[in-house]
C-alpha cells in the first residue's frame, strides 16, 4: 500500500464535487439551475424588477402638454413632492403623505387594540370551539376588499340606524349619510385589516404560557402591568408580523378610500391612481411611487430594527404563518 | 385561567361583528325587494335571477375564472422551478441574496406600485409585439408576475425542511439524476406545489389593483365590475354577486378545514 | 503483503480537507472479503469522513479507493456496487416498506417479478414480513433500522457500510440487535465496514478492528488484537482500559507504582506505560509479601454490575488521596467489603506495554 506519491484522482478536473450524492461539477450543477430557474428568474426581472427601476427613472421625467412622457431628465416632480407647483409652494401633497402615514397608523393601533381581545378570547375557548372561531376568523380574510369597502356604504347611508343615530345627536345633518369621510374610512380601513392583524397574532397567543401570565398577577396585580411584562414579550412575533402586514398595505391603500372617503381623505394611493388615469401625469406618478416605495422601506426598516431584540429576523414576511 | 372576562368578550365579539357587518349588510340587501334606497321591502330572489341573465356579470365571472386558473397553472409550474433550480444549487451566499430580493418583491412592494410597474413594462413591450395590449393577456401575465414568488416561497419553504439524507440515500441506491428527481424530490415537495397553487389561485380571485390597472374594456373581472358598478351607481344585482362571491369564498375553506381536521 | 486476491476494499492515501479542517491524513485501510470491520473513534475522528468517501458520497482529495481489485475512484455512488445504512436511516417517508426496499432495485430497473420476489425473501431474512405496506412514520426505531438494513442488502452490494448503526436505539435493545446483525452477516457473507464511537459495539461485531483519530489510523488488526494489545494510550483508554501505570526497567524487572513487576511481553523500551484489563486481574485476601506482580490494596468502593463486583481499588486509604483508583472486575463471589485490605496480582502475562513497536 504505498503511499509516497499516491496519486491524486485521475482523469477528473480539479472541480468535480459530491453534491447531494451526485458526482458533478459546479457549473454544471449552475448550468441545471439556470435551466430550470432562468424563465421564471428572467420573467420576474423583466416584468417586475426592471419596471421597478424604470418607474424610479420615469420619476425624473415630465409630463409634456397632450399628456405624453418628455424624457428629459428634470427634478420638477421631485419639485412638487415636496410641495413646489407652478403655484408656489403648497404642503398638500406633504399632508398627503403625512396623512397616509396616519391613517395607517391609526388603522394598525385601532386593529391592535381590537385583534388582543379576540384573540385571547379565542385562545380562551374549548378546542373544539376554538376550530369554528378560526373559520370565522379566515373567512373575512379573503372576501374581496371591494365589496367590504362599498358594504360600509349600505350600513353608513342615510336611512340607516348609524346615520340615523348621528343626525339626532346632531354630528351630521338630517338625511346625510356618514360616508364619505374619516369615519367611514376608519371603519373600512380596520374591518379590512383586522384579519390581517389578529390572524399572526393569533399564532402567537395560541402558544402563550398562562403560568406566567398569572406569576404576574401575583406580582403586580394591575392589568397594564401584566400586559406589559407577561402578555407583550411572549406575542411579540406574531404582534410584529401583523403590524407589518397591517400597517403597509394601508400606507398605500387605494379602495378604501376610493369607495369610502373623499378629498378630505385622499392618500398616496389613491393621488397615484389619479396621476395613471385622469391627469395622465405618468412621472409624477413614477414620482410618488418612489415616494411611496420609500415610506414602505423605512416602515420596515424601522419593525426589522425594533424586532431584532426578539427573535433574529426572518426574511419572510410569512414567517411560520402559511 | 379561564376566567370569563365580559370585556374582553364584548370587544372580541365587536371586532368580529366590525369585520362581518358589511358581508351580512350585503347579503341582507341582497334579498330586499328594494331597487333604490335601503328601506326594507320584502324578501325576494329576483336579483339572483338577474344576476344569472346579466350578460355582463356572467363575462366578468368566466373572464375571472379563466384568469384564475391559466395563471395559477403557469405560475405554479415557474415558481415551483424557480424554487427547486435556486435552492438546490451552489450559488454563492450574495447572489442568493440578489434571488431572493428579486423572488420577495411582490411581498414587499405594496400592490399599486406593482400594478403602475406592470402597465410600464407593458407599455413599453407593446412597442415591441401588439400581444400585450390590454387585455386579458397582460391581465394573465401581470397575475403570474406576483403569483410566481408566492408560489416560490410556499415550495422553498417546502424544500428546506427536507433534510440531505434521502438524496444521499437515493444515490447510493442507485438512482440517476432523473429517476431521483422524478421518485425522490418531486413527492416529497409535492404538499407545498399544491398549497402554493391553492395560494396563487386565492390571490388572483381576490386581487384588484393588479387587475384594475393592466386589464383592458373587453377583460373586465369581477372585483373590477363590482367596483365600477359602485362608481356608476350601485343596484341590488350588485348585492347578488357580492354574496354570491362571499359565498363561494367561505367554502374552500371550511371544506379546506374539514379536510385538514381529518389527519 | 495481504492476500490480494482476498481484498474486498482497498484505501489508499485518502486525504481530505474541509477549510481549514483536515478530516483525513493520508489514510490506509484494507477489508478482506466476508469480514466486518469496524473503524473505532471519536466524533470528529473522521471516521464518518472516511465511510463516505468510499460509498461515494464525498469526493477525496487524494488517495484511491479500490473494490475487489477495480479502482471506483471516480466512480459516482450511484455507480458503485455499495449500499449504506445511514445514521438517521434516511427512509423515503412517502413510500411504504416495500417500495423503500425495493427502490434500488428499481432504479436498477430489475423486472417487477424479481423484484417482488427479492424484497419478500429480504424482508423474511430481517423479519420484517407482514410489515409491506407500513410507512416509516408508523414504524418504530428498530423496525426502521430493519428496514434500512434490507434496503441495503436486497441489492447484493459488494460491501455494506453502517455509520453508527445502534447509535439511535434503545440502549436495552442494542445488544439483541448487534447478535442479530452479526449472524445476518454470516449467512449473508457480505462484506461489513462499520463505524462506532462505542467500543462495546466494536467488541460484539466485528473481527477487524480500526482506531482512529484526528483524521488518521492508530492501530489496525483484529479485535481481539487490539484490545488485549491496544499501541498506545489514546487507544487504550478509548476502549475503556484505565488501569494504565508508568514503569521503568530494573534489571529483568519493572519498577513500578505497585511495586516490582515481571511482565512476559517485554517492552522495548526502558521507561512507558503498561496496562492491563479489569477482568484479568486477581484479588486474593493477602498479598505474597516480596513476590513481584504482588501487593496490597485497599477497596476504596464496590459497585455490583450485574455480573459481579466492580472494585476501586487504592494503595493510599487516605480520604483525600488524587490517586486514580485501580478498576478491577471480580467474578467471584467475594465478601469483600469496602475499606477491606486485599492482596492484588497482576498476572504477567496479561500485562500490556504500551507503544512496544521499534520506532520505524
Amino acid at each position: 500500500m504505498g503511499h509516497d506519491g499516491a496519486p491524486k484522482i485521475p482523469g477528473q478536473g480539479p472541480r468535480t464535487v459530491v453534491w447531494l450524492g451526485e458526482l458533478t461539477t459546479y457549473w454544471r450543477l449552475r448550468l441545471r439551475s439556470l435551466a430550470m430557474a432562468g424563465p421564471p428568474l428572467l420573467w420576474l426581472t423583466l416584468l417586475l424588477a426592471v419596471p421597478c427601476l424604470l418607474l424610479g427613472c420615469l420619476a425624473f421625467a415630465s409630463r409634456g402638454q397632450y399628456g405624453e412622457i418628455v424624457f428629459q431628465a428634470t427634478a420638477v416632480n421631485l419639485k412638487r413632492l415636496i410641495g413646489y407647483t407652478t403655484f408656489g409652494w403648497s404642503p398638500a401633497f406633504l399632508y398627503i403623505m403625512a396623512r397616509s402615514l396616519w391613517v395607517a397608523l391609526v388603522t394598525t393601533v385601532l386593529c391592535v387594540a381590537l385583534a388582543y381581545p379576540l384573540t385571547f378570547h379565542i385562545a380562551t375557548r374549548p378546542p373544539k370551539k376554538r376550530v369554528y372561531w378560526l373559520i370565522l376568523l379566515i373567512i373575512p380574510f379573503w372576501t374581496n376588499v371591494v365589496i367590504r369597502a362599498y358594504a360600509w356604504l349600505l350600513i353608513l347611508g342615510p336611512q340607516m340606524p348609524p346615520a340615523k343615530i348621528a343626525a339626532v345627536l346632531g354630528l351630521i345633518g338630517d338625511g346625510a349619510s356618514l360616508y364619505p369621510g374619516p369615519l367611514a374610512v376608519y371603519l373600512g380601513m380596520v374591518s379590512t385589516f383586522l384579519p390581517f392583524m389578529a390572524l399572526p397574532l393569533y399564532a402567537s397567543v395560541e402558544r402563550i404560557n398562562w403560568e406566567i401570565l398569572e406569576a404576574a398577577k401575583d406580582l403586580y396585580g394591575s392589568r397594564y402591568m401584566i400586559f406589559m411584562q407577561a402578555v407583550l414579550p411572549q406575542t411579540k412575533p406574531g404582534l410584529y408580523v401583523g403590524i407589518i402586514v397591517t400597517f403597509v398595505p394601508s400606507m398605500a391603500m387605494f379602495v378604501v378610500t376610493d369607495i369610502l372617503g373623499g378629498a378630505k381623505t385622499m392618500l398616496i394611493g389613491n393621488l397615484i391612481q389619479q396621476q395613471f388615469a385622469q391627469a395622465r401625469d405618468w412621472p409624477f406618478g413614477a414620482a410618488l411611487s418612489a415616494a411611496l416605495m420609500l415610506l414602505t422601506l423605512m416602515s420596515l426598516a424601522v419593525f426589522r430594527w425594533r424586532r431584532r431584540d426578539g427573535n433574529g429576523g426572518g426574511s419572510s414576511i410569512f414567517g411560520g404563518f402559511d | 385561567m379561564k376566567q370569563k372576562r365580559p370585556l374582553v368578550a364584548l370587544i372580541a365579539v365587536f371586532g368580529m361583528v366590525l369585520m362581518y357587518a358589511p358581508s351580512v349588510a350585503v347579503a341582507v340587501f341582497s334579498v330586499n325587494d328594494a331597487i333604490y334606497g335601503l328601506a326594507w321591502r320584502g324578501f325576494t330572489l329576483k336579483w339572483y335571477k338577474f344576476l344569472f341573465q346579466n350578460e355582463y356579470i356572467i363575462n366578468a365571472a368566466i373572464n375571472t375564472l379563466i384568469l384564475a386558473t391559466v395563471s395559477t397553472i403557469a405560475s405554479t409550474i415557474l415558481g415551483t422551478a424557480l424554487a427547486i433550480g435556486l435552492y438546490r444549487a451552489p450559488w454563492s451566499p450574495g447572489l442568493h441574496r440578489l434571488f431572493d430580493l428579486v423572488i420577495n418583491l411582490p411581498v414587499v412592494v405594496p400592490d399599486i406600485i406593482m400594478a403602475v410597474a406592470l402597465a410600464l413594462a407593458f407599455n413599453a413591450l407593446r412597442m415591441v409585439c401588439s400581444i400585450f395590449d390590454i387585455g386579458m393577456v397582460t391581465l394573465i401575465v401581470s397575475h403570474v408576475t406576483f403569483q410566481i414568488s408566492f408560489v416560490t416561497l410556499v415550495v422553498k419553504s417546502r424544500l428546506e425542511s427536507l433534510g440531505h439524507d434521502t438524496d444521499e440515500a437515493a444515490r447510493d441506491l442507485y438512482a440517476s439524476t432523473f429517476f431521483h428527481f422524478r421518485r425522490v424530490t418531486l413527492p416529497l415537495i409535492r404538499p407545498g406545489i399544491i398549497a402554493g397553487g391553492m395560494l396563487a389561485f386565492t390571490l388572483s380571485l381576490d386581487d384588484f389593483i393588479i387587475s384594475f390597472f393592466n386589464h383592458g374594456p373587453e377583460s373586465v373581472t369581477l372585483p373590477i365590475y363590482v367596483y365600477a358598478a359602485v362608481k356608476r351607481g350601485i343596484t341590488p344585482e350588485i348585492h347578488a354577486l357580492s354574496t354570491v362571491m362571499l359565498v363561494l369564498t367561505a367554502i374552500p375553506i371550511i371544506i379546506a378545514e374539514r379536510l385538514t381536521r381529518k389527519f | 503483503m495481504t492476500d490480494q486476491i482476498n481484498v474486498a476494499l482497498l484505501c489508499s492515501g485518502i486525504s481530505k480537507t474541509f477549510g481549514n479542517h483536515r478530516a483525513l491524513i493520508d489514510v490506509d485501510l484494507s477489508v478482506r472479503k466476508g469480514e466486518v470491520l469496524t473503524i473505532l473513534g471519536p466524533s470528529g475522528c473522521g471516521k464518518t469522513t472516511l465511510l463516505r468517501i468510499i460509498a461515494g458520497l464525498e469526493l477525496a482529495d487524494a488517495g484511491q479507493v479500490f473494490l475487489n481489485d477495480e479502482d471506483i475512484t471516480r466512480y459516482p455512488a450511484s455507480r458503485r456496487p455499495i449500499n449504506t445504512v445511514f445514521q438517521s436511516y434516511a427512509l423515503f417517508p412517502h413510500l411504504d416498506v416495500f417500495s423503500n426496499v425495493a427502490f434500488g432495485l428499481q432504479a436498477k430497473k430489475t423486472a417487477k417479478s424479481k423484484i417482488t420476489q427479492k424484497v419478500g425473501d429480504i424482508l423474511s431474512l430481517v423479519r420484517m414480513d407482514g410489515l409491506e405496506k407500513r410507512f416509516p412514520h408508523q414504524l418504530s426505531g428498530g423496525q426502521k433500522q430493519r428496514v434500512a438494513l434490507a434496503r441495503a442488502l436486497v441489492n447484493e452490494p459488494k460491501l455494506l457500510l453502517l455509520d453508527e448503526p445502534m447509535s439511535a436505539l434503545d440502549a436495552h435493545l442494542r445488544t439483541k440487535v448487534q447478535d442479530e446483525l452479526r449472524a445476518l452477516q454470516k449467512e449473508l457473507g457480505t462484506t461489513f465496514v462499520l463505524v462506532t464511537h462505542d467500543q462495546n459495539e466494536a467488541k460484539r461485531l466485528s473481527n477487524h478492528l480500526a482506531v482512529m483519530n484526528e483524521g488518521q489510523i492508530i492501530q489496525f488488526g483484529t479485535t481481539e488484537k487490539v484490545f488485549t494489545k491496544p499501541d498506545n494510550k489514546f487507544v487504550a483508554e478509548f476502549l475503556g482500559a484505565t488501569n494504565l501505570f508508568e514503569a521503568s526497567r530494573d534489571g529483568a524487572l519493572y519498577r513500578t507504582r505497585y511495586g516490582p513487576m515481571d511482565v512476559t511481553d517485554k517492552p522495548v523500551w526502558d521507561e512507558g506505560k503498561i496496562l492491563i484489563w479489569p477482568e484479568r486481574i486477581e484479588i486474593h485476601e493477602k498479598a505474597k509479601t516480596g513476590e513481584p506482580n504482588w501487593f496490597s490494596c485497599y477497596v476504596r468502593d464496590r459497585v455490583f454490575n450485574g455480573d459481579g463486583l466492580d472494585l476501586l481499588l487504592v494503595k493510599d486509604a487516605g480520604n483525600d488521596s488524587l490517586e486514580k483508583p485501580i478498576l478491577v472486575k471480580a467474578r467471584n463471589s467475594f465478601d469483600i467489603q469496602s475499606g477491606q485490605e486485599v492482596g492484588v496480582y497482576f498476572p504477567p502475562d496479561y500485562l500490556v506495554p504500551l507503544e512496544n513497536r521499534a520506532q520505524n
